[in-house]
């Protein structure tokens, strides 16, 4: 074998492909196919995180650093897949992620299952192009059958009782279902507290989420304010303040620091002492100027000269230094103060302010961290996370933030769709259905692809140690006779296949766009007919 | 057909494989630690393997020290050492426990994988296992805080009870007194670092003391008094080498040395008023955190004043805790600045070495805790052990409410989760009986560890406690049954942390089903 060449018009081989040994090259339904067999190794490890009974991975980093997730996007992203075709599936469990935040195991099993349906349909015979326009067609009748069987539930500032049963179902398959009520309740509330319900936007700006290992998960709590990771500047100033005023400062506690590059040189002794002069009275005027403008605590992003720090001591204002970028923005929110760049600017109406400021301390390390509570603007939150290890700690903050992202998705749309696989067998049918009325090849595809749906109820039943495909074929059976679309798999075994009794929702576009991009997605790597891989070199 | 989907070097391990690794990992920290536990339990040598002399050399029994030292490579085991290291810096003690706990629980959940129960049934059953042992626990705690000379007495029994498993063992009684006057001087503060251990070698462990006054590491400067008494001290953080112009950019230029020559005496001018100012305080000792240098130095001794030099920052702030004055760094306003003062200052030889006390503090709310000891393993030893006594003790005043030791705790637990377990209907019940059972194996451990015939002890104790006599516990001195009332004694938080992070690390274990490692980095070398 040397290298792919071809001809010119005068008969001289001239080469396309040089070097051919270096690489390695893959063509027509051969390389469709091992494309299909890598996606499907990579949806078959997340599968088994599917639903309240999934289990979880161990990841470990490159370094050894170990993390241990349900979350599909996080699973996805730390595997360091490098496969092609892998790195496809991460980036689609990533764009849902994004766009969405929840679902995102899900939309990689989907994937797999519709790839392992289009195998099938390639050992058929049937064009790859035939067969994504098959699954075109199917998905568009899905989507489509997906808003028929949507409910809205109504919610209000006052009543989230609906809210919170989607919190839950999200939170259901995650470790923190051990305090499942008090994690959905902290999610609601994070998000309801900051969002703006005229625009229907939810800025997570505002929601920081602060970890800190020890205690249990059922001391996570959500704080109306901010948390900052410091300690006051000097070891003896108060430790609790009521009714602060806080000056937000972004300039430092120290002598002026032109920013153009200048030169100052000393001669004479009457120039040295005047230049000490007027260090001292430059402390002592940033002092006045924050005492004068009625401040009684100070927030700065910089640190603090070690005589600017006594100062503050004696003149009895409790500071704090190296407060970092976003947390002074969040404090800034919170308390309806201005962020004063410069101590000239300082005055009465620029000051946030604030209930009660005191430092929290923990356990036996000495470590410290200040909570600013009753803030002037309720608009940003802190949700602190507690837990016995590490790993649980991150794992909660993850878990939170794609609950956050489900309440934040129905405040958009307050449109849903039932879960425990409920919607997915619903347009099964549906698709099935229809397909019947198709009279071109595509047909297959779209039956292929009502199956490639039922693999989620599919795996759904087998993590839960229920039997899969008597489960399914049950609720479809179920479904039809009965004509109620939010029949699902029972994972729990509650005895209750309805998943409106059971509360069990999705949001609408969660689903949504699961269905899109996934499908999406397939199409595109049905697409794909050679792939040449250069083979690094082993120098 | 399969797939190479990672890279080369990557692993993978699923299901049956993944759970058994997790397993294995975890049982095997909790068989490497479980012989340091109780008053019975075994040192460990850990010998660095980067062999810098003989510094690499550490003896301990403490949990959180071992685990620290040993590089894991298995993820469960890593999980393990994680809630070690947070029970240390959360209750201080209790640090190998946890583990061995952890481990056990796994090790009961191994037996319930292999009859084929979904580990998510397993978890549920935890769940309610570790309720209901936490209500057991909570029923069972007690709190003497309003009752002054009993609650010493727990304290001391619980500073007893965390000693007697460390090298301090043998003179415990003595060590329970010094961290329990120690912890109360605090007055409820649980920051450790005002409590400060001078290790010095030579003399016996028995001849460690607490400090009546403040130890301050550091010499007097020369031609100063070395004994002042009624001293007013100003405790500050201020530069007395050279005072340097800190405008950015600042510098001195000169044309010829006459300039230079004038510089200079304004330079000292300035610090000769510096002085002035601080001695016009009316201080006889100063305290400074930075260097001191032979000109002010030498000016302090001319005014009488005592001039300490570079107490490093732990030093300033615990000076200023026990004299009640406050850091400074500027003089210019003396009715803002808050002076220290007591009884008298004197310079003291401890060992050979010659420091600087503090008598008659007023605020005292810092102290010192001198250690001797025949070696320095020995002395690193002492200082983790009461280290750990004072962090749980430090705790305790903040969460006042005590339990029972000696395995009273666990078999009371262990009772109320089998009792429990008869009213739940399905696999649940099962794995609550396996929690317990793994409860019961800590005073198993125990009495292992002493070479007691632990089936027959634990048995005994488990008679005992279905009796209702729920204060029993065992003598692992006389191998026996007794009341541990007031015996030994143990913090509730430590226990209920131990019970907490080991079910909530267990959980976390169990729930795994696939570990994916990575391809190593690349050193370069």
């Amino acid at each position: 074998m040397s290298a792919i060449y071809t001809t010119d018009e005068y008969g001289r081989p001239f080469i396309i492909v040089r070097e051919q040994d270096k690489k390695h090259r893959k063509t027509g339904i051969e390389a469709t196919k091992a494309h299909i067999v890598a996606a499907k190794t990579v949806s078959n490890i997340v599968r088994t995180s599917l639903g309240p009974r999934g289990l979880d991975k161990i990841l470990i980093s490159p370094d050894g650093d170990i993390t241990i997730s349900n979350d599909g996007a996080t699973i996805m992203s730390q595997m360091a897949i490098e496969n092609q075709i892998g790195k496809l599936l991460v980036e689609l469990s990533k764009s849902q992620d994004d766009e969405i935040g929840d679902g995102t195991t899900g939309i990689v099993v989907l994937a797999g299952a519709l790839l392992e349906q289009a195998e099938e349909l390639l050992d058929r015979g049937i064009h790859p192009i035939r067969i994504s326009d098959g699954f075109e067609r199917a998905c568009k009748i899905a989507v489509a059958h997906l808003d028929k069987v949507s409910d809205v539930i109504p919610w209000s500032k006052d009543d989230t009782s609906d809210l919170f049963k989607c919190a839950k179902t999200s939170l259901g398959s995650k470790i923190v279902n051990k305090c499942h009520d008090q994690f959905a309740q902290i999610a609601v509330d994070a998000i309801l507290s900051v969002a703006d319900l005229e625009r229907k936007d939810v800025d997570f700006e505002l929601i920081k989420m602060e970890g800190k290992v020890g205690g249990e998960l059922a001391n996570t709590s959500l704080v109306k304010g901010v948390v900052i990771d410091k300690d006051f500047s000097h070891p003896q100033m108060p430790k609790e303040i009521k009714d602060a005023k806080i000056a937000i400062l972004t300039c430092p506690f120290e002598p002026p620091k032109p920013k153009t590059k200048h030169k100052l040189d000393i001669t004479t002794v009457k120039e040295f002492e005047e230049l000490q002069k007027y260090e001292r009275d430059t402390f002592e005027s940033m002092i006045k100027q924050v005492k004068d403008c009625g401040a009684n605590v100070v927030a700065c992003q910089w640190g603090f000269d070690d005589e600017a720090n006594s100062l503050l001591l004696q003149h009895k204002l409790p500071a704090i230094r190296w407060v970092g970028g976003p947390e002074i923005e969040l404090l800034a929110i919170a308390t309806n103060g201005r962020i004063v760049p410069r101590f000239e600017d300082l005055s009465g109406e620029k000051l946030g302010s604030a209930g009660t400021i005191r430092e929290m301390t923990f356990g036996t390390t000495n470590e410290n961290m200040i909570v600013v509570e009753d803030c002037a603007n309720s608009k940003a939150v802190t949700v602190f996370v507690r837990g016995g290890n590490k790993m649980i700690v991150d794992e909660a903050k993850r878990s939170l933030h794609d609950a956050m992202c489900v309440v934040r998705n129905l405040i958009v749309d307050n449109r849903v769709v039932y879960g425990g696989a409920a919607a997915e067998i619903s347009c099964s049918i549906a698709v099935d259905k229809e397909a019947d009325q198709v009279s071109s090849i595509e047909q297959y595809a779209m039956r292929s692809f009502a199956r490639a749906l039922d693999a989620i109820p599919m795996a759904l039943a087998e993590n839960s140690g229920l039997p899969p495909i008597e489960t399914l074929s049950f609720v479809k059976s179920q479904q039809i006779k009965q004509g109620i679309t939010s029949l699902g798999v029972d994972c729990m075994d509650t005895g209750i296949n309805d998943m409106k009794e059971q509360f069990v929702f999705d949001p609408l576009i969660s689903k949504r766009q699961q269905f899109l991009l996934a499908t999406q997605l397939v199409k595109m790597i049905l697409k794909i007919d050679d792939v040449i891989v250069h083979k690094t070199d082993d120098q | 057909m399969a797939t190479q989907i990672f890279n080369e070097n990557a692993t993978q391990e699923r299901a049956e494989n993944a759970r058994l690794s997790n397993i294995i990992g975890a049982i095997a920290v909790g068989d490497l630690v479980k012989s340091t536990l109780g008053p019975k339990g075994m040192d460990k040598i850990l010998q660095s393997s980067t062999a810098h002399g003989g510094d690499g050399l550490v003896v301990t029994n403490d949990g959180a020290t071992i685990l620290k030292s040993i590089p894991l490579d298995n993820a469960a085991a890593k999980v393990l050492v994680n809630i070690s290291k947070v029970q240390d810096d959360e209750v201080g003690d209790g640090t190998t426990s946890v583990c061995v706990l952890a481990a056990e629980i796994l090790r009961q959940a191994e037996k319930l994988l292999d009859q084929r129960i979904h580990p998510q049934t397993i978890i549920d059953g935890f769940r309610l296992a570790t309720a209901s042992a936490r209500k057991a626990l909570e029923d069972a705690a007690v709190s003497h805080k309003d009752d002054v000379e009993q609650w010493r007495e727990d304290l001391l029994s619980i500073a007893r009870t965390t000693l007697s498993s460390k090298v301090l063992a043998a003179d415990k009684h003595r060590f329970a007194e010094i961290c329990v006057d120690a912890v109360l001087r605090l007055k409820g503060s649980t920051n450790l670092d005002r409590i400060q251990i001078i290790k010095k070698t030579g003399g016996k462990v028995s001849d460690s003391y607490l400090s009546d006054g403040f130890i301050l590491n550091k010499k007097i400067g020369v031609n100063q008094p070395r004994l002042v008494k009624g001293a007013k001290i100003l405790v500050a953080n201020t530069p007395m080498d050279t005072d340097k112009v800190k405008v950015f950019g600042a510098k001195i230029k000169v044309s010829d040395t006459a300039q230079l020559a004038e510089i200079e005496r304004a330079e000292r001018e300035k610090m000769r008023a510096k002085v002035q100012k601080i001695a016009a305080l009316g201080i006889n000792v100063f305290v400074n955190r930075q260097l001191i240098y032979n000109w002010p130095e030498q000016l302090f001794a001319d005014a009488g004043i005592m001039a300490i030099e570079h107490a490093d920052f732990d030093g300033v702030e615990r000076l200023a805790l026990v004299t009640g004055g406050e850091i400074a760094s500027t003089f210019d306003n003396p009715e803002l600045i808050a002076l220290g003062s007591c009884e008298s200052v004197e310079e003291v030889i401890i060992g050979e070495d010659r420091m600087i006390k503090f008598n008659g503090t007023t605020a005292g709310a810092a102290c010192t805790i001198v250690l001797r000891g025949g070696t320095n393993q020995m002395l690193d030893e002492a200082e983790r052990s009461i280290h750990d006594a004072i962090a749980v003790l430090s705790q305790t005043i903040a969460e006042p409410r005590i339990v029972y030791g000696g395995g009273c705790s666990e078999m009371l637990m262990s009772r109320a989760v089998d009792e429990a377990a008869k009213l739940v209907a399905g696999k649940k019940s099962i794995a609550m009986e396996s929690f317990a059972r793994a409860l019961r194996q800590m005073p198993t451990i125990l009495a292992d560890n002493a070479g007691l015939d632990s089936a027959d002890l634990v048995a005994r104790l488990r008679a005992a406690h279905y009796e209702g006599k729920s204060t029993c516990g065992l003598d692992l001195f006389n191998g026996d049954i007794i009341d541990v009332t007031g015996k030994v004694t143990e913090s509730f938080k430590l226990k209920l942390q131990v019970l907490l992070s080991a079910s909530e690390a267990a959980e976390m274990i169990l729930r795994v089903d696939d570990i994916i490692r990575c391809a190593p980095r690349q050193r370069r070398n």
